[in-house]
């Protein structure tokens, strides 16, 4: 304990009053350590205490009226203006110690008495509160500048008595110990640390004492500390790169950024991180990123994936670092995409659309995967993925008979997977990632609308000649559509399949009514026959090419299922379209191969028709055929040579062409190989036909979807400028395809016809309700 | 040191008065006290040399009363509108005291700094003074008019603006 | 001095706004009373004040005791300031209002002292009239810098003279004319009042002058010559000429680089940006220090009713039954909040919570964090044209087609009260929360001023132009409104008041 205070001063005096404390502020100051009682602690107190409150309001003294300086006065500016006093000569002392050291231990003298002082500025902050709660208070409402509380007192003479001279070698000491650092020795970091806080403290807002500010630090610490900094990266950075590979020096970059990440945590101030992670960035990546980019093509054509990535992640960090990277790899993209249907275009005509779809999707997977490990999934990296991939989809080789060809061999591929004759697919995994994979390409495919129409033909046949492979992948196949381009794009789709569903609930249904309403005889005579009932709307089917004379047979058992159906839906028609109707016929004249059993022809209507003829007689004329059946030649003649070619029939004379002269004769001796024998083929030049019909009504179809979106848009805006509206159109049919302005244009002028719009003042369109 | 931990206070005029830790903790001086000395500085009996042991004694009782009031940090409500006269009900019976223990209590939470208890006070005097005339006042603490007669009629002149007309 | 002796009843010892409740439910017992919501306390002070006047002369039954108490058998009466050290003097009377403390200065020597220190008066002004959150419109009436040291006597002085006029009721009247039609929207702070109007121009105006000092607007809606003069009230103290057609009115027409092609029919300002909203379904954020267009803001397919902002949205309303969210540093649309069956009228908010009246007849409160509608207020049937928002967000006020003043409670959505007293639609609605006024302005010419807490009607502001009264805002010292006439009115409670100026933010 050191030595008891004097006698407590007289409270009037102030000279006794301030010796008294000086003797006790002092020993705060240099001999805190050894401790203090609550004596002189209170004692110190009260004395200051006393002081200020020894002084009652007077009531004698001039009287002054309303004098602007007028009011009672409070005591204590003695006290504050001593104590300043005090600090001033305590402070010279410890700047005048500072001289005799340097570097290191000039920090460590600088820490070491900023502790001990801070520390005993508490302390007399504490004793000196009374001082505080009036005279200060009363001087800072008052408006008085420069009167801080007395902790911010002591802050405010460091800093004019001690820091403004000594800041300069200080941070300088600091600098050098942080260069020795980075150089790779081991440093008393914590030292900076210290030095750091004790700028910061310093940081004293002018107008209010109790808003710290970073403005000391910020000019003291940070901007001397940056600048070496930039200094230091520069100057290495450039020795590196002269001295090494790129791939060598973005991983030393990479290095040396965490390295100052870690001290900034370590022992700086937060703030730092940033402006200290873009000083580092701007010399290490800005004023390298020309070199680093040319070395982007290189790594790509050698897939070095985890250079790659490094390079975008370094490149990352700085503005606009990715966007050269971006528009490259876009290109890259492109050019692999396509070059790699160059390669498969060679088949022509003959290209098999699996063969296709598998070149773009190669592509596509690959940078996806690299996007995905390398670019951390960017989503600008995603976009210029897209983009590449969306032009080798829709603007290659391939493409270049018509741009409707994607999705048209996208649309076959798809056909391939889902028939029953397609690859082999027993695995539901192999299904549901071939779906997968075609919806990726799908997504890229402009034309959506002709992948659409594609899609619902070969659906359509796959339903009425029931050659779908499963049911469930039909499902999840439109599932997929749907959500891809929404409720309308998959509407007549699924409208197909309800059809179907609904048509096996009526054949069992008829089922029934046959045995309730048919004679026994005549239900065993009558022919076992199932039947699709379509919606008109829905099913891209047409009506019959030509005119047709069923069998009689045949006719019986149409009119008595019409005549169920009408009873059931009255006022619907049925149109039958025999062209899709199939059936099979026993050949009783004949045996199949090594067997006893009679063959089953698996035929069409028409050829059914033809083939029951001979029924009546061996032999049958063109002519006679002709007028019978009520085909027309078209449609006549490649039926008719099927069964010739099958040697089902002969032509007399042999090789004779199908036209009137030529006699067709039962083939008695017919040798069939197997029990079924198929002659229902589709010839080849019918399904070309069918491809460029569905191109014709592409166009057609397309100008009803931007009417019925013009309509839409118009119908909820009612008003809307000409401009504007060509614009809404364009983003609504977009997912469909991309509508051309002029097309656009005139399907409104046909609405305008058609009073559907009106035109209003100033380019603008109205909606006539 | 946990807070039910007794200290011991001597007043001006001797008398040793044992308390808990919290409810003298409610001063600001004693407070910081026991947070700046080492603890053994305050196992001896803390002399606290300007307060007598009756007033003491009172404002411990609403160091008592209010040792579970949250601390107030900082004293910066001066220039919000919170300075409301109210005082509590507990507040107000404690007070109900004669002129001069009213004033002793105001100094001696002044001398501990015990800002809450100071307000009250300060609060109670102001009740004092509000809504009565000068004549009134000087009656209420026994104060002789000290103006001249000149003197009074330009202060009337003066403070006239807050008397409605 | 003991009670034996009464020379004169004792008032009540503890003064407050809220004594005449006390008095009135605890007649025997002091007991401490929860201070009402700021918003209101100068009106309920001068209330109160006047009340208290009245039970000077009454005695009152058992505040003797309490005095008594004080001057108890056993002691004896001390002047405390012998006693007591200045700063505690000072402590004492910062808990004084302002009268108490005039008196307070004539009691003695010693007391004028105590009573004539700056830190007093300082304290005791800001506990009377330190708005407690930003002030919207006009200024705070506390002074350039209240850490600086200003003459805080002098300025309670005014302060209360403007006070006196508010309850007096006679403002000075001073007009602005230049717009050429209906004037729809108005806000001011102590520099400038901004208008819009049907003529399809902006104004700007000097709030030191009284003169306007820019016209906005595209090339056709430069205004030609003044149009006949129209007839001002008797305490008309400034009325300049319109400027229009006169080189002068030349010089202020600004044509920006985009305009309103339709009515102003809103607008709002801060330091930073204007927005204005229009008949053209279109809003305009303005660079509000140079005026000119940063974004428009294209959404609405009919007029822009009302609009709001704060630090990061902007509101719109609109005649086409929707309220869009725009961002204020882009202009990009947010979301747009449907949920109304008629044109939405008007749109306030608070923190994060938006509150609409709509001609659909209903007021609905929503929350902008989720963009949902959280509450909906019913008026009696029809239309609602104005709404308003007390500044803790607790209270909502609308008025319309009723002719009434609806306040709700927005945590319940039940209805507090309903001012009535206007003929007309109630056509604007203005919460001054600093000074507890709800100042509205309708169809029947008159603007009316009611107490925000206790709904009581402190003032009726009839004819003071000559048409409907379509926008009315106040602050401390004055009322501003903006009539069909084409003109603006600003009726001041401050003019002439000697140290008003002392009053007068930085």
């Amino acid at each position: 304990m050191p030595a008891p205070m004097p006698k407590m001063p007289n409270k009037d005096d102030p000279v006794a009053t301030w010796e008294f404390l000086e003797i006790g502020v002092d020993r705060i100051m240099t001999q805190l350590s050894e401790g203090m009682d609550s004596k002189t602690y209170l004692g110190l107190y009260s004395a200051i205490h006393n002081f200020c409150t020894a002084q009652k309001v007077p009531s004698t003294g001039t009287f002054q009226s309303n004098g602007t300086k007028g009011g009672a006065h409070l005591l204590g500016e003695d006290l504050y203006q001593h104590l300043i006093n005090y600090l001033q000569a305590h402070l010279d002392g410890v700047n005048q110690k500072s001289q005799t050291h340097t570097n290191e231990a000039l920090i460590a003298f600088y820490i070491k008495e900023w502790d001990r002082y801070t520390t005993a500025a508490r302390y007399i902050n504490n004793l000196f509160h009374y001082l505080n709660r009036h005279w200060v208070k009363r001087e800072v409402d008052e408006g008085k500048k420069n009167v801080y509380d007395i902790y911010t007192l002591h802050l405010v003479r460091w800093k004019l008595d001690m820091f403004a001279s000594t800041h300069d070698s200080i941070m300088n000491a600091c600098l050098r110990l942080v260069e020795k650092e980075r150089n790779g020795e081991t440093v008393e970091n914590m030292q900076v640390k210290a030095v750091v806080q004790s700028f910061v403290c310093l940081g004293l807002d002018e107008s209010d004492s109790r808003k710290p500010t970073l403005e000391v630090y910020k000019d003291y610490f940070e901007k001397p500390f940056l600048a070496a900094t930039s200094e230091y990266y520069s100057r290495e950075s450039k020795q590196f790169l002269a001295d090494n590979t790129v791939v060598e020096y973005m991983k030393k970059a990479e290095t040396r950024l965490e390295e100052e990440k870690s001290r900034a945590l370590l022992y700086l101030l937060p703030e730092i991180v940033t402006p200290l992670a873009e000083a580092c960035e701007s010399v290490l990546i800005t004023e390298h990123s020309a070199v680093l980019r040319e070395e982007f093509q290189v790594l790509l054509d050698a897939d070095r994936q985890e250079d790659l990535a490094r390079m975008y992640r370094l490149l990352s960090r700085i503005k606009e670092g990715l966007d050269p990277l971006r528009t490259r790899f876009e290109t890259h993209v492109r050019k692999c995409g396509l070059s790699a249907v160059e390669k498969v275009a060679a088949d022509g005509d003959n290209l098999d659309p699996k063969v296709y779809v598998d070149a773009l999707l190669e592509v596509h997977t690959q940078y996806q995967a690299l996007v995905n490990t390398a670019f951390n999934g960017d989503s600008e990296f995603v976009r210029s993925l897209d983009n590449a991939c969306r032009e080798f989809v829709n603007r290659n080789k391939v493409c270049k008979s018509g741009s409707t060809r994607s999705p048209e061999l996208l649309a076959k591929y798809t056909d391939t997977l889902l028939k029953k004759s397609g690859a082999k697919m027993s695995e539901e995994d192999d299904m549901e990632k071939c779906q997968a994979d075609i919806m990726t390409v799908f997504k890229y495919i402009e034309d959506k609308d002709v992948f659409q129409k594609f899609y619902s033909r070969m659906l359509a046949k796959r339903l009425v000649h029931t050659t779908s492979s499963s049911e469930d992948a039909e499902l999840s196949m439109i599932g997929k559509l749907k959500e891809a381009c929404g409720f309308e794009y998959t509407n007549k789709l699924q409208r197909m399949f309800q059809d179907i569903q609904i048509s096996k609930d009526l054949n069992s249904a008829y089922k029934g009514w046959l045995a309730t309403n048919l004679e026994e005889t005549d239900l065993k005579n009558a022919v076992d026959a199932s039947y699709h009932i379509l919606g008109t709307g829905f099913w891209p089917l047409n009506a019959p090419t030509t005119t047709f004379a069923p069998p009689q047979i045949i006719t019986k058992t149409s009119d008595r299922f019409a005549s169920f159906y009408n009873n059931k839906h009255q006022g619907r028609k049925l149109s039958w379209l025999w062209q899709l109707c199939k059936g099979e016929m026993r050949a009783n004249y004949a045996r199949a191969q090594n067997t006893r059993v009679a063959p089953t022809f698996q035929v069409s209507t028409y050829q059914m028709a033809m083939l029951l003829l001979f029924n009546e007689s061996d032999t049958v004329t063109y002519d006679e055929m002709a007028s019978a059946t009520k085909l027309n030649k078209e449609t006549l003649d490649p039926s008719l040579g099927i069964l010739v070619k099958a040697r089902v029939l002969f032509a007399e004379p042999e090789n004779a062409k199908p036209e009137s002269g030529t006699v067709y004769k039962l083939n008695l001796g017919f040798k069939a190989k197997k029990l079924k024998i198929n002659l229902n083929i589709t010839v080849r030049s019918e399904s070309k036909q069918e491809v460029e019909d569905t191109h014709k009504t592409i166009e057609e179809d397309r100008k009803m979807l931007i009417q019925s979106a013009i309509v839409r848009i118009m119908k909820s805006r009612k008003k809307l400028k000409h401009a504007l509206l060509v614009n809404d159109t364009i983003q609504q049919i977009k997912n469909r395809f991309t509508p051309k302005v002029s097309d656009i244009k005139k399907c409104i002028d046909i609405l305008l016809e058609k009073d559907y719009l009106e035109r209003l003042e100033g380019d603008e369109l109205g909606y006539l309700a | 040191m946990s807070a039910t931990q007794k200290l011991t206070l001597t007043s001006s005029d001797g008398i040793d008065i044992e308390v808990e830790r919290k409810v003298v903790e409610r001063s600001v001086l004693i407070r910081n006290l026991l947070e700046d000395l080492a603890e053994t500085a305050t196992l001896e009996p803390i002399p606290i040399p300007n307060v007598n042991e009756p007033v003491l004694k009172k404002v411990l009782e609403w160091c008592e009363h209010h040792k579970d009031d949250p601390v107030s940090m900082g004293d910066d409500d001066s220039d919000s509108r919170k300075k409301q006269t109210d005082i509590d009900e507990w507040d107000q019976k404690y007070m109900s005291v004669d002129q001069e223990m009213l004033f002793e209590i105001i100094l001696a939470a002044n001398y501990l700094d015990i800002k809450a208890l100071l307000d009250v006070g300060c609060k109670t005097v102001a009740n004092m003074i509000k809504g009565k005339s000068p004549e009134e006042i000087r009656k209420t603490f026994n104060i002789q008019n000290d103006f001249t007669p000149e003197e009074e009629e330009q202060i009337r002149r003066e403070n006239e603006w807050a008397e409605d007309r | 001095m003991t009670r034996e002796t009464p020379t004169a009843p004792q008032p009540p010892a503890e003064r407050t706004q809220s004594s005449l409740e006390r008095t009135a439910s605890h007649p025997h017992l002091a007991l401490p009373i929860r201070a009402p919501g700021a918003a209101a306390r100068a009106a309920v002070r001068a209330a109160a004040d006047k009340k208290l006047r009245d039970s000077e002369l009454s005695d009152v039954a058992g505040l003797d005791e309490m005095t008594g108490m004080v001057r108890g058998a056993t002691g004896r009466a001390v002047d405390p300031f012998k006693l007591l050290p200045p700063e505690l003097a000072a402590a004492i009377f910062q808990h004084l209002d302002d009268r108490s403390l005039a008196r307070a200065a004539q009691v003695s020597r010693r007391w004028y002292r105590v009573a004539s220190t700056p830190a007093v008066w300082r304290a005791v002004f800001l506990s009377q009239w330190m708005p407690r959150a930003p002030v919207a419109m006009g200024g705070r009436g506390i002074g350039p810098d209240i850490t600086a040291a200003q003459q805080w006597q002098k300025m309670a002085r005014a302060r209360r003279a403007v006070e006196r006029n508010w309850e007096a009721q006679k403002p000075n009247a001073i007009y602005f004319t230049g717009h050429t039609d209906s004037v729809y929207c108005a806000q001011f702070d102590e520099r400038k009042l901004i208008t819009g109007s049907r003529d399809r121009t902006i104004r700007v105006w000097d709030m030191q002058t009284y003169r306007c000092i820019k016209v906005i607007g595209g090339p056709q809606a430069k205004p030609k010559a003044p149009a006949e003069e129209l007839e001002t009230h008797p305490r008309t103290v400034v009325a300049h000429p319109s400027l229009n057609g006169t080189p002068e009115g030349d010089v202020i027409f600004h044509v920006p680089s985009d305009y309103h092609t339709a009515s102003i029919l809103c607008l709002q300002f801060d330091d930073d940006i204007l927005v204005t909203g229009s008949s053209d379904s279109t809003c305009i954020v303005w660079d509000v220090k140079t005026y000119q267009p940063r974004h428009r803001l294209r959404y609405h397919s009919a007029g822009v009713l009302d609009i709001c902002f704060d630090e990061t949205r902007i509101i719109s309303c609109s005649k086409d039954w929707n309220i869009c969210v725009w961002d204020r540093a882009t202009g990009q649309l947010l979301k747009v909040l449907a949920g109304h069956k008629g044109p939405v009228n008007a749109v306030q908010m608070r923190g994060d919570m938006l509150v609409s009246a709509s001609g659909d007849g209903y007021s609905k409160l929503w929350d902008l964090n989720r963009m949902c509608e959280v509450r909906c207020f019913n008026s009696q049937d029809r239309g609602l044209a104005a709404v308003e928002f007390s500044d803790d967000g607790a209270y909502v006020l609308a008025g319309g087609n009723d002719q009434l003043i609806y306040k709700y409670s927005a945590s319940t959505q039940a209805c507090i009260a309903r001012l009535s007293g206007h003929q007309g639609l109630v056509r604007s609605l203005y919460l001054d929360g600093a000074n507890g006024r709800i100042i509205s302005g309708s169809y029947d010419q008159d603007v009316r001023v009611y107490s925000f807490e206790s709904g009581r009607e402190l003032g009726v502001y009839s004819n003071w132009t000559t048409s409907w009264i379509l926008a009315a805002k106040s602050d401390w010292r004055r009322i501003v409104a903006t009539s069909q006439d084409g003109r603006a009115v600003v009726l001041d409670f401050g003019f002439g008041v000697e140290g008003v100026d002392l009053l007068r933010g930085a």
